[in-house]
């Protein structure tokens, strides 16, 4: 049985490793840690299993000081993002293998635009989650009060964006004042989405409510911005039942916390703008709201006015008009009275004239012309046969004179 | 008196349209004319007393 001594088994692996892996080659991977000594970076470099978290390779790298300062020219503040535990990366390395420390890669080069692609990917399928899950307009339709004057802000203690918003709050041309309380979280980094989503949660979760939540943060590289597409911190700010408002301060691409927020803007700056402008604007409605009631008042006070003018002159005309009416119709009375008397003094008369004839016809006079005679006794008309008693004298009168007689 | 704005309204247009269809008799003529010179006074005062009222409202 033939045997090797480790060091030789090792030189041998050395060996062919060497003869095998002459070039750097590029590969793709996860890094898992990264711990940084002496302006060294060790990296451990992993691949996870296709859509699960099962770790199916692992391996150790370095990335030494001397290249990682060439690199930070190469990348400039890119560098400090793509070297961040969970990013995916395409590194090129030089597989080195040591008799006494064993394997390792050694990193000569990154490939910044890999990572911005995989970034992409996950950024669009995070969307498309969301999306799905109906959480972008989620927090759109929560009440963002006409003038939002309590403001809680989100944001990173030390951040120039920050100072930006509260001084531009501070110094409005109108003379609005606001309360703004900082809750500090970090804005970058992989602490970043978790320590803004814990903060939102402790807001909305504050007995004494704001009106707002700001999430301030000044300029920053594009991969600085991965923090704000982060998944849970979406769906955090989705669910927020306060307003979220978002300055990330970023000019090219939304992020998605933008997507999902109420209102987003470029800047701290341009929400505190955003903010005095509501207010500015409900303020100018109210001023014409008080001009045109003004203005209507007015209106109606004239025309109450003109109608009551109106009538003060027509009452007076009215009411001449009606004595004037009257007067008329007791003039034409007093014409009509005297004709109206003749006419009854006539019937009167004709009546008179009648009762005469009526008259004349039943006197005795009539009576005696036609033949007949009157009897009287005692100058008491005879009208029955008792009253001739025997002796008793009968005055007969005819027409033309009277015949005395005696009874016998 | 004891009577809105409205109501002195509603009275006078009673008025005058009754002047005017000629069905106020003589004898309630002057007592018509009198309360409706009463309540035109009385909305005119009315009238300049809430304009008073609201006139500072808006302004400033």
């Amino acid at each position: 049985m033939e045997q090797h001594t480790l060091y030789e088994l090792n030189e041998y692996v050395r060996q062919i490793i060497a003869l095998n892996l002459p070039a750097p080659v590029w590969v793709s991977c996860e890094i898992y840690q990264l711990n940084l000594s002496r302006g060294h970076r060790y990296l451990s470099l992993v691949q996870k299993a296709e859509g699960r978290d099962d770790i199916i390779a692992q391996s150790d790298a370095v990335l030494w000081q001397g290249k990682f300062r060439k690199l930070e020219r190469k990348l400039s503040h890119n560098l400090r993002h793509l070297l961040c535990e969970g990013t995916a990366v395409l590194l090129q390395v030089r597989v080195d293998f040591n008799e006494r420390y064993g394997l390792k890669l050694v990193v000569e080069d990154i490939d910044l635009t890999y990572t911005m692609g995989q970034l992409e990917q996950q950024r669009r399928a995070t969307l498309e989650r969301l999306k799905q899950e109906q959480l972008l307009a989620r927090n759109r339709n929560t009440l963002l009060p006409l003038v939002p004057q309590r403001l809680a802000v989100i944001s990173s203690p030390t951040a120039a964006g920050l100072e930006d918003f509260v001084r531009q709050l501070e110094q409005n041309e109108y003379g609005y004042r606001y309360q703004v309380k900082v809750f500090p979280a970090a804005m970058q980094g992989s602490n970043a989405p978790a320590e803004i989503a814990r903060q939102i949660q402790h807001i909305s979760s504050l007995t004494r409510s704001y009106d707002a939540i700001v999430i301030a943060r000044g300029g920053g590289a594009r991969l600085d911005l991965a923090a704000f597409d982060d998944y849970e911190l979406c769906v955090t700010a989705a669910r927020c039942p306060l307003p979220v408002l978002t300055g990330i301060g970023h000019e090219i691409d939304e992020v998605l916390l933008d997507l999902v927020a109420h209102t987003a803007l470029k800047t701290p700056t341009a929400v505190a703008e955003f903010l005095i402008d509501r207010a500015a604007r409900l303020e100018s409605q109210l001023v014409e709201a008080g001009h045109a009631l003004s203005r209507l008042t007015q209106r109606q006070f004239s025309q109450q006015r003109l109608q009551l003018e109106r009538w003060a002159e027509v009452l007076p005309l009215l009411a001449a008009r009606k004595l004037q009416h009257q007067a008329q119709q007791i003039g034409q009375l007093q014409h009509m009275i005297p004709p109206a008397a003749r006419q009854h003094l006539r019937l009167q008369q004709q009546q008179l004239q009648q009762f005469e004839q009526i008259l004349h016809l039943l006197s005795p006079e009539a009576t005696l012309k036609r033949g007949y005679t009157l009897t009287t006794v005692n100058g008491q008309p005879a009208t029955s046969a008792k009253a001739a008693q025997t002796g008793a004298t009968l005055t007969t009168r005819f027409k033309d004179g009277t015949v005395k007689s005696k009874v016998q | 008196m004891k009577i809105t704005y409205e109501e002195a309204i509603k009275e006078l247009q009673e008025t005058v349209a009754q002047l005017q269809e000629d069905e106020v008799s003589i004898d309630e003529l002057s007592a018509k004319v009198k309360r409706a010179a009463a309540l035109i006074t009385y909305c005119r005062e009315k009238l300049r007393a809430t304009e008073e009222e609201i006139g500072g409202l808006f302004e400033g």
